[in-house]
């Protein structure tokens, strides 16, 4: 591999298929449905291969079980270098809530030594789309909304220090990765990162659908930090997201 | 007894589906038509790697184990067989032969461009006097100075007309025959006095290419003697061994592939009143069907399981050539019966699928021979 000299983290996440589940009594049943990478997770990796050209060395973090490990090592097969599956000792509920999942990513992200984070900027299961926000307030980086326009890059093209880029699930993803490289992903170790993460404390009175919420606008590039968060914090009381 | 695919496996399952699905399926009447593969799907095949699936990675192989690749050409062998009909003996014969007889300068040598799907292989053993009795043919090798000089016929070469890469299996010790008598040569396209003769009109197989290839005086450098002289029957026998397995995986694929069309056809076909699938004749041949499919597959995976742990399986690829091979003959049978007269119709792949089947019960050993190699060693073990 050529010298590193950028570092990028892509957030993964594996989810049901949506398009297979079945609908028991009106519900949408997803016991039965496949587990696959979401699409932003995917888009979110060929962003980061785009961003630092070959020289990135990109790190996927997942808190994906050890039983979707084989979906995660897709990434790797499609360019990604490293997998650190992020795991705790808190229970799967707890382990569930959005500010927990964004702690356990900060921690793999310092582990890594990003420059620059890359994730969905919305997941097909949830759509909730709060991740990146999080990370990027942890991490005290702007957050950046970018999309792909004819297949060039809009958004991250202004980002010229550390961010949070979250990306179109819609947008370009990487090339099929070839058998050989499927085979070399399959060989490739997985690293596991147990977090000690804080436990919720955020009560959430409503959650707007990632439809509503627009797609491909910079919300906060280029910002000072203080501005940046601040900004963050009146983006997210406005959508009643906190 | 675990009987869960490594999720690495599915993975690579699914890639071929899609690429069957997407790429392989729309063209595979056209393919028929003009007896051709575009050269581009070729292209996309070898840049999936599906030209050096087995071979260790050093080599630019995929390093799958045999029954990832039985997985492979199961999936494969669901569209049009023209396109396994490339693939398998290039890798199950040609490449292989390279992989179990050549020196390791060889390997590294020819094995990277095949692998790569740069340089296309073919496995020349069958002659025009010599078919089911391989020990028997009368293609010679004599060595003049540092050059082996081969002259002789092969007879229904698959890919020997485009291929790169020729093993030629050739008589260099008329007394010793398969005892020592026969050795393997690397062939390249171009080497002085190699050309290829008469590219067959066949049943099936449409987009496939057989050919006679001739030798008149051909020169072959010292080093392209495969492995050792004398060591080359041994090598093809263990070479087919493996290929059988490949062969036995996308006679399942295919079958599998009529069965799905078959029962597509019996819920939409309607007659007297009902769809066809409501007679209990039709049922019991989708039933039939589905039973010998299975016990196929799992006599296939377990072969291939077999392989893989390196235990000795001779008879167990005999049993699997011969018995996938008619099951999916049967299956044919039986899918053309159930789709009835456009069954027997160019327009839809029944047809093609019909012919195309025929021909896995002669090629890589006819299932008189598998016979005779599984009741040998029955009649040698006991058991
Ligand atoms: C489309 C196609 C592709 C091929 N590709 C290749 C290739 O890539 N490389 C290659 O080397 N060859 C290839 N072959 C040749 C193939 O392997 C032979 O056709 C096969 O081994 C049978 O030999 P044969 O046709 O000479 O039949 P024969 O040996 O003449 O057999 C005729 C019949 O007699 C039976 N028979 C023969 N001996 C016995 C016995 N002792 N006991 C009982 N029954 C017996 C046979 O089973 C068969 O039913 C190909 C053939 C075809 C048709």
């Amino acid at each position: 591999m050529a010298t590193t000299h950028f570092r990028a983290c892509v957030l993964a996440k594996v989810v049901r298929r949506t398009d297979r589940m079945l609908v028991t009594m009106g519900e949408m049943d997803a016991s039965e449905a496949e587990w696959q990478l979401d699409a932003g997770s995917v888009a979110a990796l060929e962003w980061a291969r785009r961003f630092g050209g070959a020289a990135t060395e990109i790190t996927v973090l997942s808190w994906a079980p050890p039983e979707q490990e084989g979906l995660l090592r897709q990434l790797l097969a499609q360019g990604a270098h490293r997998l650190i599956r992020i795991t705790t000792p808190l229970g799967a509920e707890e382990a569930a809530d959005p500010l927990v999942v964004a702690d356990g990513l900060v921690q793999g992200i310092r582990v890594a030594g990003a420059e620059a984070v890359f994730c969905g900027s919305r997941s097909s299961d949830e759509g909730r789309g709060a991740t990146g926000p999080m990370v990027a307030a942890l991490l005290g980086w702007p957050f950046v909304e970018a999309e792909a326009a004819g297949g060039t890059q809009t958004g991250a093209a202004a980002v010229t220090g550390p961010a949070v880029v979250s990306v179109d699930p819609l947008g370009p993803k990487p090339g099929k990765p070839n058998f050989m490289a499927v085979s070399r992903a399959f060989k490739a170790p997985v690293e596991s990162l147990e977090v000690q993460v804080r436990r919720p404390q955020v009560q959430y009175t409503g959650i707007i659908p990632g439809t509503e919420r627009g797609r491909g606008r910079e919300v906060l590039a280029g910002t000072a930090l203080d501005e940046a968060l601040s900004l963050l914090l009146v983006r997210l009381r406005e959508r009643r997201v906190f | 007894m675990d009987f869960t695919i490594p999720q690495e496996y599915e993975i690579l399952r699914k890639m071929v589906h899609d690429f069957v699905v997407e790429r392989l399926d729309p063209i595979s009447q056209k393919v028929e038509e003009e007896d051709e593969i575009p050269p581009e799907i070729i292209k996309e095949m070898a840049e999936l790697g599906f030209f050096g699936l087995p071979f260790p990675e050093e080599y630019g192989g995929g390093a799958v184990s045999k029954l990832g690749y039985a997985l492979f050409l199961e999936e494969l062998g669901a569209s049009s067989a023209c396109f396994s009909n490339l693939i398998a003996p290039h890798v199950s014969l040609a490449t292989s032969s390279v992989f179990i007889g050549g020196t390791e300068a060889q390997k590294q040598k020819y094995l990277p461009p095949m692998c790569a799907g740069e340089k296309l292989g073919a496995f020349a053993l069958t002659e025009p006097n010599a078919g089911s009795d391989a020990a028997n043919i009368e293609t010679r090798a004599e060595k003049k100075g540092d050059k082996w000089i081969l002259n002789g016929t092969k007879n229904w070469i698959t890919n020997g007309s485009i291929a790169d890469v020729v093993i030629v299996y050739a008589l260099t010790d008329k007394n010793l025959r398969a005892r020592g008598g026969i050795t393997a040569f690397i062939v390249e396209k171009g080497f002085p006095g190699f050309r290829v003769g008469t590219v067959d009109v066949k049943m099936g197989l449409r987009g496939s290419h057989t050919a006679q290839l001739l030798f008149e005086n051909c020169e072959v450098p010292e080093e392209n003697v495969l492995g050792e002289v004398g060591m080359g029957f041994l090598t093809a026998m263990k070479v087919l061994d493996g290929g059988r397995i490949g062969l036995a995986a996308g006679a399942v694929g295919g079958a599998q592939r009529l069965l799905e069309l078959s029962i597509q056809w019996a819920n939409t076909r309607v007659q007297f009143g009902q769809p066809i699938a409501n007679n209990q004749a039709i049922q019991w041949m989708l039933a039939d069907m589905a039973m010998e499919i299975e016990a196929a597959r799992l006599m296939t995976y377990k072969t291939a399981w077999k392989y893989d742990q390196g235990l000795k399986i001779t008879r167990d690829a005999a049993m699997v050539k011969a018995f996938a091979s008619e099951m999916a003959c049967h299956v044919a049978d039986k899918a053309v019966q159930i789709h009835g007269g456009i069954g027997y119709m160019r327009e839809y792949p029944i047809e093609r699928a019909y012919r195309d089947t025929r021909i896995l019960k002669i090629y890589e050993g006819t299932n008189e021979i598998q016979r005779m190699i599984i009741a040998r060693d029955l009649l040698k073990v006991g058991h």
